[in-house]
């Protein structure tokens, strides 16, 4: 699939200054997103992805700063986001408009004493030349489109008034609004029961179909992105460990971190025939990543750890088409 | 495959629940007159054999909660029965006991919440939230009650040396281990796991999951298992039963369960979740609109709304529960 680059993160770190050290909670993650694909971005707690969406934004807040590049490509042109200052009119004008996102929390990311309607004509306003009434009427097309039922009538309502997954379709109306190139999803279902997870991935499913969006779909539930992504990214202390095509990291995981992940998880452990035995467990837990020792990340809590693990970060080694792995079993140089 | 059920000798009835009841009023006005009733749980019944796992599974609102809290006592039943088995008492109907009884029942029978952060006192150290059974029901001497804490700590996995820390210095997998050790010190013989994983990544998920497994093996325990996690449930239990507002749809041997499902909602159930399989697409499908309102639940039998398979006598004719296997009950007129 050779598909115009439409976002891609060049070497981006995310840092926090904090009075006892300096918190990696990304570091040095590259990788490109093309149109009409998506890419999970899958990782346990901690492990940066929820700030790697933020940093494409450039809205973390102090004490974080992010570095490196995060190009967006409009028209044949690339821009910097990570240029541009975070509260800059040029940065607004792509966020929020080609460039959008959905939280996990739909009752956080509205506002409380604003209707839903209000808040999804505001984007509309902000980066379309229309009027109020068109703006109002595209509002609802929209809602009707996401599949609430009565839009006409839930345009005028207030966000405590829908339950948890009509809020999150009104978030999802907002979020396609401006018909964006890349839409950024974070952990969008996790506060959501099972069918009414199904219908949202179904509809953002038809969406990405109708719009050709790509979108970035950061979650923690493995079985929502072996159904829906076409990418997977595997991120452990805020590096890449191991990046393939959705098969290979379900079928062929190389990382040992992969390889653990997916054993700890009920359905595969099952898939396989290992019932009511013990599922696989990754010893200790995930660090801090303040003051980390050189080396690799996974180091003391691999099984597969030898002596050369010590000495440093490994790379990014190609193992097979578009399959990455970050580990020193492919026999790669360490960085020091 | 390893057998799925506790062996037809052993097959003692441990906790009977009859036409469980939970209602809870709804008040309007200054003198707080009952305009309604919540009905959370609506008879419900369901048995547990000894040394057996049932898995409870349901949407947000579907009262599953609520079912486990009201067969621990924890809050009063509106009717129905609960029939314990006692080790040394015999079968007790455990919503009607006061007194020496009641306490002897909570020793019993132990719970486990979903939120390690919120269910463990932050102003207490470790060593006191495990002691505090054994303290309120005067079991044993300061010394052995020392003696107890120091040896529950080491069979949930914990070192002794944490018990003068406080809940804040541990991480969620550890604070669910703090609260195996609190539920089990006092030796119970039943125990209730409300959610005990959902707020755990999935490496620390499989750690709980496989120590509450060998838990249950090392005591003999029973497990009510509540949770909305399918692959989580399919993991535990032995068998697990199905409920949408209020109503136990369908219960049944987890084999039964998963592979011929019977009650549409579990059908549709299975067909919205996803499965950590990239080459088994799950669909994403799921009944169309969303969970009723349980202070509202809809005529007849209350899926009806939501059903492919709705017939007139769905919509006036609540269902009742029917044998339709052995150990296999369905409330649905579908299996008349």
């Amino acid at each position: 699939m050779e598909r115009e680059v439409v976002l891609s993160v060049k070497d981006l770190k995310t840092y926090f200054y904090l009075p006892h050290g300096v918190l990696k909670a990304v570091d040095g993650i590259s990788f490109d997103v093309h149109a009409g694909e998506l890419v999970g971005l899958v990782g346990e707690s901690g492990c940066g992805k929820s700030i790697t969406a933020r940093s494409i934004l450039n809205m973390v807040r102090q004490p974080g700063k992010p570095m490196g590049e995060v190009w967006f490509y409009r028209d044949g042109a690339g821009v910097n986001l990570l240029e541009m200052g975070p509260d800059s009119p040029e940065l607004r004008r792509i966020r929020g408009d080609a460039l959008t996102m959905i939280f996990q929390e739909p009752m956080n990311a509205f506002s409380m004493v604003h209707t839903v309607g209000h808040q999804v004509m505001e984007g509309i306003l902000l980066h379309r030349k229309v009027s109020k009434v068109e703006a109002r009427r595209q509002t609802i097309q929209l809602l009707e489109q996401v599949g609430i039922a009565n839009p006409g009538q839930r345009v005028d309502e207030y966000p405590f008034q829908l339950s948890g997954g009509m809020r999150q379709r009104a978030m999802i109306a907002m979020a396609i609004a401006t018909n964006p190139k890349v839409l950024i999803c974070d952990e969008p279902t996790t506060a959501l029961d099972v069918s009414v997870q199904a219908q949202i991935l179904s509809l953002l499913k038809d969406l990405q179909r109708q719009h050709g969006m790509a979108i970035i779909f950061i979650t923690h539930d493995l079985a929502v992105i072996s159904q829906i992504a076409h990418r997977v990214i595997v991120m452990y202390l805020g590096k890449i460990v191991e990046e393939a095509s959705v098969r290979d990291i379900f079928k062929n995981p190389q990382h040992p971190y992969t390889v653990k992940l997916m054993e700890a998880v009920p359905d595969v452990a099952l898939a396989r025939g290992i019932e009511r035995a013990r599922l696989q467990t990754i010893e200790g837990f995930v660090p801090e990543p303040i003051d980390l020792p050189d080396e690799c990340v996974f180091y003391k809590r691999c099984p597969e750890a030898f002596e050369r693990c010590r000495t440093g970060m490994p790379e990014l080694a190609q193992v097979g088409p578009g399959h990455f792995v970050r580990c020193f079993k492919f026999g790669n140089q360490g960085r020091s | 495959m390893t057998t799925t059920t506790v062996p037809a000798q052993d097959r003692e009835v441990l906790l009977n629940v009859e036409t469980l009841r939970k209602y809870f009023p709804i008040e309007r006005g200054f003198f707080k007159r009952v305009i309604g009733y919540v009905r959370a749980v609506d008879d419900v019944t369901f048995h547990i054999y000894r040394g057996e796992t049932v898995g409870l599974v349901g949407e947000t609102g579907c009262g599953k909660t609520t079912c486990g809290m009201t067969v621990l006592r924890g809050l009063p039943a509106t009717g129905g029965k609960v029939e314990f088995n006692f080790r040394d008492a015999g079968i007790v109907d455990v919503t009607k006991i006061t007194g020496d009884q009641l306490k002897r029942y909570r020793r019993e029978a132990q719970m486990i919440f979903q939120d390690p952060y919120s269910s463990l006192n932050p102003r207490m150290t470790v060593r006191e939230i495990v002691a505090e059974p054994l303290v309120i029901n005067r079991i044993g001497s300061a010394r052995e009650q020392e003696d107890r804490v120091a040896h529950m700590m080491k069979v949930v996995g914990l070192d002794a040396r944490y018990l003068r820390r406080y809940p804040h210095a541990f991480s969620g997998g550890q604070r669910q281990r703090i609260s195996i050790a609190r539920a089990l010190v006092v030796n119970p013989s039943f125990l209730v796991a409300d959610e005990p994983t959902s707020a755990l990544d999935v490496s620390i998920q499989a750690q709980i999951l496989n120590l509450m497994m060998e838990l249950q093996e090392q005591f003999g325990l029973t497990y009510l298992f509540i949770s909305h996690n399918l692959s989580v449930v399919k993991y535990m239990a032995h068998r697990v039963g199905i409920m949408y507002l209020g109503r136990l749809a369908e219960i049944g041997e987890k084999a039964a369960i998963f592979e011929a499902p019977r009650h549409p909602y579990t059908q549709a159930l299975m067909r919205a979740i996803p499965i950590a399989d990239p080459d088994r697409p799950s669909g994403l499908q799921s009944a169309p609109g969303e969970i009723g309102n349980p202070a509202k639940p809809p005529s007849g039998c209350s899926f009806h709304p939501r059903c492919d398979r709705c017939m007139e006598v769905c919509r006036s004719e609540r269902p009742e529960l029917r044998q339709v296997g052995p150990e296999h009950f369905v409330a649905c007129h579908l299996y008349r």
